[in-house]
């Protein structure tokens, strides 16, 4: 039995003309059949009849098909086969068995017959149901083929209409595609068509290369140009060399021909040596013109003429005219440029730009431009060239040039911009070693530039004499220079240098500014301390009104006329701030304010600003260095006048503690610090007094300096106290003797005293002179501001009460405008425990009155005698000197022994001193007189036999030494 | 008025010679007394026999003169009466001595204020105008005038003179200026003359650096000097006194202590240990310490002791009057006695602190 498809098949080739054919036509099927299946080409031959055309279109459809659903033809020629292999026993009856269900030839008729003939009934039926039975299958089987292929045929009609609508779209592309193919292709045609004119060139000229080098190389001619080339060729070099040799050649000139040799590629490194050597004595040359010609010009003319603010600002433009004008300002003075160029021509062959009126801008234009240029060629000619300074290179020298063709002598030469590529292959080394050559060379000239400079700066003792604009411009031109001179900068950090020398400039100004200052007041404090020359502080009448206004300022507790020293002090103190606003502040105002732009930038100011910071603080600490060691000095000589100088120094720093330094701080604040940008007059002038308060960059400076002040003031006070008390204990420590001299021993004393020793009518002497001084100095308010006022009155009525128990004798104690009426004895107080009112009494019980000195000084507080003396008025100076005085008296009695007159004279003295010395001493009146007591007791103890005098008698002595 | 010997110190308090005795044991000080016949204004015992003592002293000649002159004597402690009576007399009575007189220093003027110890046959003794050198023998009691300086500025007398411990040398100071001289050609060593603002009072040589002075006077400094060069101002200046200073006493045995005394009431003792020979050993165990400082770590974190720096030590104020003199003891290098005008000795050790700071460095 054969497989279901080829069933199907089978089947479904029967039914197909069934379908489509009327029964009759089912003889001529039956006979194509036979035929077909008779030979493979049997369908060829059969061709000529209809239904074997039929046939062979049903057998082409029936291979599709096969095809189509993968069944090969092997299958049904193998299937034939083995139905042929099967039925190979029947052979051709299989073959053309027309009983044959299966088979082809099979004929209803024949096998219904059989049946009919060899079958019973039931057979017959059976047959039948058999034959229905199958027949219901084939029908069914032929049923679902159809519909599975039904619906194969739908997707494939689907998939044709959708391959349909795609080739529409496949159609768009292909015809952009079509247009692009096409331009691409006469794009190419015309490049191919423009490029073929030169291609034919390029080979023509090919050709004849090779047709000059094949043929003509030998020729001679050819030859001949070459050589006469090379040697004009050579000759131009020598031209060029000759050219820059000679003697007068400028440095632009030079400069030029050493690009042309560059070009000419001339061995680099002799060349460059060569041209630094010739540029060397080209620019010494130069230099010595110039210096010689500019001493003729001033060296500052005043901008009236000029107009300084249009041509001194700097042009960072790169606009050369822009930059050349500010250069040379004078050009815009037109009257100055016409007076001055035909000279110039004369002297400098006119190869010089048109000069400047001073020397500096003069020494800029001729001397430092042409070193600048220099080194810019020098640079982009044989070092490295830097991107960008080749530029500036060519930009300077081409300005260079372009001033020399103003100039009309000297064509602009169209090359330089060209030629600034100019660049000569050097290994590293020799770059390394050229670079060193023009660094020392450059250097070397930069240095004598900046002496010359220098040497226009001068810094004359008084300062102020120099006109601050000169010295200013000066720089000023300096620093355009250095502005301008980019190739310099690098090479050798010329603004560094530059920078430098401002910066000594300003320093050196700020000190001679200020030193000034300090000799002045130095001197004036020397003429002061003298207290004849006192009067000649007359010089201050300008003074007036602001110090007046300032006294009441800083010292509201003086009484209105301030006598004396006082007077000088103020008006020295006066004196040092109006010098400070009329002369000092204004003249580094002006310094600062007139057309400097190396002070406009905000860190040549800041600079300017240290620079005055450091130097006044220098000052101040120069001032006080030097008082002290006046004061030392004048220790050595110790006359009356230097220890009065001293003092006056000792309250002028106090005074300078306590208002001057911050006022000035104040009014530097004011004037120079103050920020922003500063008008040039009348800026400094203090118009309130409601001042700003010191800025704070100032502010701890000017605490040191008063801090500084104070310790000064207090070191030469105490460096007074000292010397005076030292001085008058001198008078009564030493006895006098020296190895020649006369011995006033108190032992050689032998009468009794008839009035107060020498030394202590000299001590009483110079206490009160000295006294005055310190009132003229410090004033006397010290009583009054201590609220001593008790202890002031309580000192009158003690010595008051000594005066009263003896005869009154007129006069007395006027000193000081303290009059006094009544007078107790003062034993009072101190001697009272003796319990005795006879002097006597006081000596007489040795032991006890030890005991009692020592249990005294068990609960007193311990006495320091060389102190810093605190109360800086005239009760606490006063009685520093007394305590120095009385204590060296003390010890100095203690190393003596006493004859009956030495000691009673002692007693006298101690008396008086009592009397007389109380008012130095009431700051601690009790320490006085337990000194003077204890002095007392120890000469009576140290006397070999004492006899103390008895009040009466000392008070008579006292008094009749009157005052 | 005042020196130290061995374990004892001697000073003459008026008429009196006192010598005190400590005994470290018991810490407890005795005192024998000497009278003497005049008011003693120095006194100098000899360091090879305790028993010899100088002392200058002031005598009224006439009524109407008086003189400084300057005898040795040797002290003889008298024997007490019976062993029982000991008891009461140490608590009542001090024992009691007698000097007898050695010999005395002629001198014309007198004016000796200072006899200065070269060796048991030589000795100096210092005058207002000039410094005398004797040769003394003291078992025949005979002094011999062997040489004399007179003051190089005829206003200023000497005040006070110092033996240089390593060379023939004799140190004065006079006015505002310290001299030396060289004691056998009696020719000037160096000078620094008038480099100070007041009068000298007194002067110590460094005992163990040579050249090193301390010098004080009125102006209530301390200066210590290098003479060798005597235009380069004090090696130091110290100033903790607010009165004249009439003593100055270098340690014998650390010579970064100075002790100092004034009329201010105190006795200062400074520690110069920066120009010191302390300063030398330093620097010398520092370079041997750094080894030992590895294994010792331990041991130095436990005893760690702060070198000791310069400045004021401690201040004594015990004294209510002028301390004129101070002085170390010649055996116990912490251990120092100061003397001041109201009669009271007061005797004092090195704080502790600055003791173990000095050992242990």
């Amino acid at each position: 039995m054969a497989t279901a498809g080829d069933r199907i098949i089978q089947q479904l080739d029967a039914s197909l003309p069934a379908t489509t054919r009327p029964r009759p036509a089912r003889s001529g099927t039956g006979l194509s059949l036979r035929t077909g299946t008779g030979t493979g080409a049997g369908a060829g031959a059969a061709a000529g009849t209809t239904t074997a055309g039929t046939i062979a279109t049903r057998r082409r459809a029936k291979s599709f098909l096969r095809n189509y659903y993968g069944i090969q033809n092997t299958d049904s020629s193998q299937q034939d086969g083995s139905k042929e292999n099967t039925s190979a026993q029947a052979g051709p009856v299989s073959k053309s068995d027309p009983y044959d269900l299966d088979s082809h030839a099979f004929e209803v008729d024949k096998y219904m017959h059989k049946m009919f003939v060899e079958k019973q009934l039931p057979g017959l039926i059976q047959s039948d149901n058999e034959l229905v039975a199958d027949i219901r299958q084939l029908d069914g089987d032929m049923k679902t083929l159809v519909y599975e292929n039904y619906s194969k045929f739908l997707s494939a009609t689907d998939t044709i209409n959708k391959m349909k609508s795609n080739v529409d779209n496949l159609e768009s592309e292909m015809s952009r595609l079509t247009q692009n193919i096409d331009r691409i292709a006469t794009s190419s045609s015309a490049i191919h068509s423009s490029l073929g004119s030169k291609r034919e060139k390029i080979r023509q000229l090919n050709g004849v290369h090779s047709l000059l080098t094949k043929h003509f190389k030998h020729l001679t001619v050819f030859t001949g140009i070459e050589r006469e080339c090379k040697i004009i060729m050579v000759q131009v070099a020598q031209k060029i060399r000759q050219k820059m040799c000679a003697e007068k050649a400028t440095i632009s000139e030079i400069l030029e021909c050493v690009g042309l040799l560059l070009t000419l590629k001339e061995e680099p490194v002799a060349l460059w040596k060569q041209c630094l050597e010739l540029s060397m004595s080209c620019l010494k040359r130069v230099k010595t013109e110039t210096l010689e010609h500019i001493k003729s010009l001033p060296l500052y003319v005043p901008p009236v003429t000029t107009s300084p603010k249009a041509a001194q600002t700097p042009s960072s433009s790169t606009s050369k005219k822009a930059r050349k004008s500010a250069r040379t300002p004078s050009s815009a003075g037109p009257s100055a440029a016409s007076a001055t160029t035909p000279r110039e021509k004369s002297t400098f062959k006119g190869s010089s730009p048109p000069p400047a009126e001073d020397k500096v801008a003069y020494l800029n234009a001729q001397y430092l431009k042409q070193v600048e240029s220099f080194v810019v060629s020098f640079r982009s000619y044989f070092l490295a060239p830097v991107p960008g300074s080749a530029r500036s290179a060519t930009g300077a020298v081409a300005t260079a040039h372009e001033e020399t063709a103003t100039n009309g002598d000297h064509r602009a030469p169209a090359w330089i911009a060209k030629d600034a590529r100019v660049y000569a292959n050097m290994t590293a080394e020799q770059q390394a070693e050229a670079n060193m050559s023009v660094k020392d060379a450059a250097s070397k000239l930069i240095s004598q530039y900046l002496d010359i400079i220098s040497s226009f700066l001068d810094y004359p003792d008084d300062i102020l004499r120099i006109q601050p604009e000169v010295h200013v411009h000066v720089l000023q031109n300096l620093y355009l220079g250095t502005t301008t001179s980019t190739g310099l900068c690098q090479l050798l950090g010329f603004d560094g240098l530059a920078t430098g020398l401002i910066q000594n400039w300003e320093t050196r100004l700020i000190e001679k500014a200020l030193g000034k200052v300090k000799v002045d007041l130095l001197t004036r404090i020397m003429e002061q301390g003298n207290p004849d020359i006192t009067s000649s502080s007359s010089d201050m009448g300008t003074a007036a009104g602001e110090g007046g206004q300032l006294e009441r300022n800083h010292s509201s507790s003086t009484p209105p006329p301030p006598s004396g020293l006082t007077a000088v002090l103020r008006k020295t103190a006066d004196w040092l701030l109006d010098n400070f606003k009329t002369n000092t502040i204004p003249f580094l105002e002006k310094c600062m304010s007139s057309d400097a732009q190396f002070l406009e930038t905000p860190e040549g100011r800041a600079l300017f600003l240290r620079n005055f910071q450091d130097g006044f603080k220098a000052f101040w600490d120069q001032i006080l260095q030097e008082m002290q060691q006046r004061s030392c000095l004048m220790s050595a000589t110790s006359s009356a006048g230097s220890r009065t100088c001293s003092l006056v120094m000792s309250r002028l720093c106090f005074e300078l503690s306590n208002a001057v330094v911050e006022q000035l701080y104040k009014s530097v604040s004011k004037t120079l610090f103050r920020p922003g940008k500063r008008n040039r007059s009348g800026s400094f002038l203090i118009e309130s007094y409601d001042e700003p308060p010191v800025i704070p960059q100032l502010q701890w400076d000017c605490k040191a300096v008063v801090q500084l002040c104070q310790e000064s003031g207090h070191a030469l006070l105490d460096g007074f106290i000292f010397r005076t008390g030292n001085e008058l204990s001198s008078k009564l420590v030493s006895d006098g003797s020296t190895l020649s001299g006369v011995s006033l021993d108190p032992m050689s004393q032998e009468s009794p005293p008839r009035g107060v020793s020498d030394p202590w009518e000299q001590i009483y002497r110079q206490l009160n002179e000295t006294e005055r001084q310190v009132v003229m100095a410090y004033g006397d308010e010290g009583d009054d501001r201590q609220g001593n006022h008790e202890i002031s009155s309580e000192s009158t009525r003690r010595e008051s009460v000594f005066r009263t128990t003896t005869t009154a004798t007129g006069g007395g104690g006027s000193h000081n405008g303290n009059t006094n009426t009544s007078r107790l004895s003062h034993r009072n107080d101190s001697l009272t425990s003796f319990g005795s009112n006879t002097m006597n009494s006081r000596f007489e019980n040795q032991q006890r009155n030890l005991l009692l000195t020592n249990i005294d000084k068990l609960f007193s507080d311990r006495v320091e005698i060389f102190v810093r003396c605190q109360d800086l008025n005239r009760t606490g100076i006063m009685f520093g000197i007394i305590k120095i005085l009385l204590k060296a008296w003390a010890e100095a009695v203690r190393t003596k022994t006493f004859s009956k007159g030495g000691f009673q004279q002692v007693q006298i003295d101690a008396e008086f001193a009592k009397v007389w010395l109380w008012r130095f001493a009431t700051a601690d009146e009790r320490l006085m007189h337990s000194l003077l007591e204890e002095t007392q007791q120890t000469a009576y103890r140290r006397c070999i036999d004492a006899v103390p005098l008895d009040m009466n008698t000392v008070e008579s002595i006292i008094n009749s030494s009157e005052r | 008025m005042e020196s130290t010997e061995h374990r004892s110190c001697a000073y003459g308090l008026r008429h009196q010679v006192h010598l005190l005795t400590f005994d470290e044991d018991i810490f407890e000080i005795n005192t024998t007394i000497f009278s003497h016949p005049h008011e003693i204004w120095d006194i100098s015992a000899s360091k090879d026999d305790p028993d010899l003592v100088f002392t200058c002293y002031k005598q009224v000649i006439d009524g109407r003169k008086v003189q400084s002159k300057a005898s040795l004597w040797r002290m003889k402690v008298t024997q007490r009466d019976s062993e029982e009576d000991d008891l009461e007399r140490i608590h009542h009575h001090q024992p009691r001595g007698e000097l007898e007189h050695v010999l005395t220093l002629d001198v014309g003027d007198g004016s000796v204020k200072k006899v200065i110890w070269q060796d048991s046959t030589e000795v100096i003794s210092v005058e207002d105008w000039r410094i005398n050198i004797w040769d003394i023998d003291i078992k025949l009691g005979t002094a011999k005038l062997t040489g004399s300086i007179e003051t190089p500025n005829r206003n200023f007398k000497f005040t006070s003179a110092v033996m240089n411990p390593h060379a023939q040398e004799v140190v004065a100071v006079y006015g505002r200026s310290i001299q030396g001289w060289n004691l056998s050609s009696l020719k000037t060593t160096f000078a620094i003359t008038d480099s100070q603002p007041a009068m000298l009072h007194c002067i110590d040589y460094n005992p163990n650096r040579p050249f090193q002075i301390a010098t004080g006077g009125d102006d209530c400094k301390i200066r210590i000097w290098d003479v060798r060069d005597t235009t380069a101002g004090p090696l130091m200046t110290i100033q903790d006194h607010t009165h004249w200073v009439w003593s100055v006493a270098y340690n014998k045995f650390h010579d970064q202590l100075v002790l100092t005394s004034s009329s201010d009431c105190q006795v200062n003792l400074q520690s110069i240990v920066s120009i010191s020979t302390g300063a030398d050993y330093k620097y010398g165990d520092g370079s041997e310490g750094g080894a030992e400082d590895d294994e010792d770590v331990d041991d130095q974190v436990d005893h760690e002791q702060e070198a000791p720096t310069d400045g004021l030590v401690q201040a004594f104020d015990q004294h209510e009057d002028s301390v004129y003199q101070v002085a170390w003891s010649s055996v116990d290098p912490w251990l120092f006695l100061s003397l001041s005008y109201d009669g009271r000795a007061v005797m004092n050790q090195v704080p502790s602190e600055e003791k173990f700071k000095i050992i242990m460095n």
